[in-house]
């Protein structure tokens, strides 16, 4: 007499040859020299005007752009732009959060301090390259989700660098999809300056070492006479000099030439 | 017919044609823009050009002008999904935002004494460009989780991901908004400008209901909230409208000013589009 209070599957069943998992996707030690590989796709959110998504190593990121939609009030000529990055609320601690977030929660907006840092980051890259004032009456909203990060170097400093570089890309790359007109495709390029070493993305057993080192986030629009649009530097190195800020932004440039002309081809490939 | 990407170069504004050495002229349709290009070698000069600012195929076309000195073309960056046209506008964006001599279709969504307040539901262009303002009317919510979509934000409210349980934020302060659906630019007719005729002698009730779906041309873009929209013109007015406040059936116009409902044989005051076309 069979189990009457279960439904079981019929009798004759064959287990499917389930292969077993590999273990975790860790990144392969990387040359110190590429740009590991990274996954992008568009028009992933049906409901929002443009969107993208992109993964590298463990980094995870979602962004959807609504509008431009009407704003109620005074009336303004162009657009004005809202910018929100989110953690998902799994990803405890935040990269840099001992750094920069306190201990209450900034009030109205909900973000926290590493948030906020980013947010102010990347609506400061996105407005010299949007054409605001193609818009009048009308707000862009950008919204951004952190989905997973490299949780192995937590504590690295260009962790943070890393990941607000990738946020700026897939940015972009939602802003083409959302059709809103614009000057360039930011891109940007984070490397590190170590003694006579320049290393991209930099993993744990970089960190061990004892030499001081400059972490350098630069964005540009490199269609448009390479100008930058986006600085943060980081690091521990007590003295920065010409030299080190002149290799700092050409070594930053060529990666971002890199990314962009993966980013282009990609979008000229979606096209048809 | 090549794809561009933002940023790409299309052409220089000035160019010298080769083959007849006449001086070529571009400028920027809708989808483009001109920047200043800087060398590499001397970063002081620049030249203008004309770069794309969405995805989408070229189109290069040339116009006549009165210009003896140049020839004259307009360059345009065509979406996916969209076909070029010829005689299209070009001042016109790749998004259809209302603009001034713009006519649009709006829904009566509520009238006073003294004015009429709609949604602009649609941009109307003579060469077909037109169409909805945007797919979802730039709310964010076409399908069917529009319920669930983003209140439209401001910097002085607060927009959050409301489809993702897991990233609302609901600290102490915030509290999370119940969003705002069927958002859309909103307009508004003054009664004198609802006829050209007898115009201080207009009473709204006798033009417009809520509900009634009519063609009006922007005037202005209006303040803050609302663009300012007039119907004083024989081909503007009502063109859908239904009896009893929306209770009733279609109805048909058979004047300027009437329109019956044939079910019921009703007959309303309105202040109709051209009825004889």
């Amino acid at each position: 007499m069979s189990d009457r209070r279960r439904i079981l599957g019929p009798a004759n069943t064959v287990t499917p040859n389930i292969p077993n998992s590999t273990g975790s996707r860790k990144p392969s030690a990387t040359n110190t020299q590429s740009i590991p590989p990274f996954f992008l796709k568009h028009s992933i959110i049906e409901n929002a005007n443009g969107s993208a998504y992109l993964e590298i190593g463990n980094t995870l990121i979602e962004v959807s752009i609504f509008g431009p939609r009407p704003i109620r009030g005074s009336f303004v000529d162009h657009a004005s732009v809202s910018v929100e990055c989110k953690f998902h609320p799994y990803i405890t601690p935040q990269p840099q959060a001992s750094t920069f977030n306190s201990a209450k929660q900034t009030g109205r907006t909900g973000l926290t301090d590493v948030e906020h840092r980013i947010s102010n980051y990347l609506e400061g890259c996105i407005l010299p390259c949007l054409l605001l004032e193609k818009y009048p009456k009308s707000s862009i909203d950008v919204h951004v989700s952190i989905i997973s990060t490299d949780r192995d170097d937590l504590k690295n400093n260009a962790n943070l660098l890393w990941l607000m570089n990738w946020i700026v890309c897939c940015t972009s790359v939602a802003f083409v999809d959302s059709g809103i007109e614009m000057r360039d495709v930011i891109t940007g390029g984070q490397v590190r300056l170590c003694g006579d070493k320049v290393i991209i993305h930099p993993d744990l057993e970089d960190d061990e070492t004892d030499e001081p080192s400059v972490d350098g986030l630069l964005n540009f629009m490199n269609l448009k006479n390479d100008e930058i649009v986006g600085i943060w530097i980081e690091g521990n190195e007590t003295d920065l000099s010409t030299e080190k800020m002149n290799q700092l932004v050409e070594e930053c440039k060529k990666m971002s030439k890199i990314i962009r002309a993966n980013i282009n081809s990609y979008l000229i490939n979606s096209f048809k | 017919m090549s794809v561009v990407v933002p940023g790409q170069y299309i052409t220089p504004v000035y160019k010298l044609d080769e083959s007849s050495q006449r001086p070529l002229k571009f400028s920027p349709g809708r989808g483009t823009t001109i920047s200043d290009i800087t060398t590499d070698t001397n970063t002081t000069k620049s030249i203008p050009v004309i770069t794309s600012t969405i995805l989408g195929t070229v189109h290069i076309k040339q116009i006549d002008t009165d210009d003896k000195e140049f020839t004259t073309s307009i360059v345009t960056v065509v979406p996916k999904g969209q076909t070029f046209i010829e005689e299209s506008a070009d001042t016109e964006t790749s998004i259809n935002l209302p603009k001034e001599n713009d006519v649009v279709l709006i829904r009566i969504t509520r009238i006073s004494p003294k004015q009429v307040f709609g949604e602009i539901i649609s941009v109307e262009r003579a060469n077909g460009s037109g169409g909805n303002i945007l797919a979802d009317s730039g709310v964010g919510a076409n399908g069917s989780t529009a319920h669930a979509s983003m209140p439209p934000g401001s910097a002085t409210t607060i927009t959050q991901h409301a489809f993702n349980q897991s990233t609302i934020a609901s600290s102490s302060t915030t509290a999370i908004q119940v969003p705002d659906i069927g958002e859309n630019f909103r307009g508004v007719i003054r009664s004198q400008d609802i006829r050209s005729t007898e115009r201080d002698k207009v009473k709204v009730i006798e033009s417009y209901r809520p509900g009634d779906i009519v063609r009006a041309v922007i005037i202005s873009l209006g303040d803050g909230s609302n663009y300012y929209l007039s119907t004083a013109r024989n081909d503007l007015g009502v063109v859908f409208a239904k009896s009893e406040n929306g209770a009733g059936e279609l109805m048909y116009p058979i004047d300027w000013e009437h329109m019956i409902d044939i079910k019921t044989g009703e007959i309303e005051m309105r202040k109709n589009a051209n009825p004889f076309v």
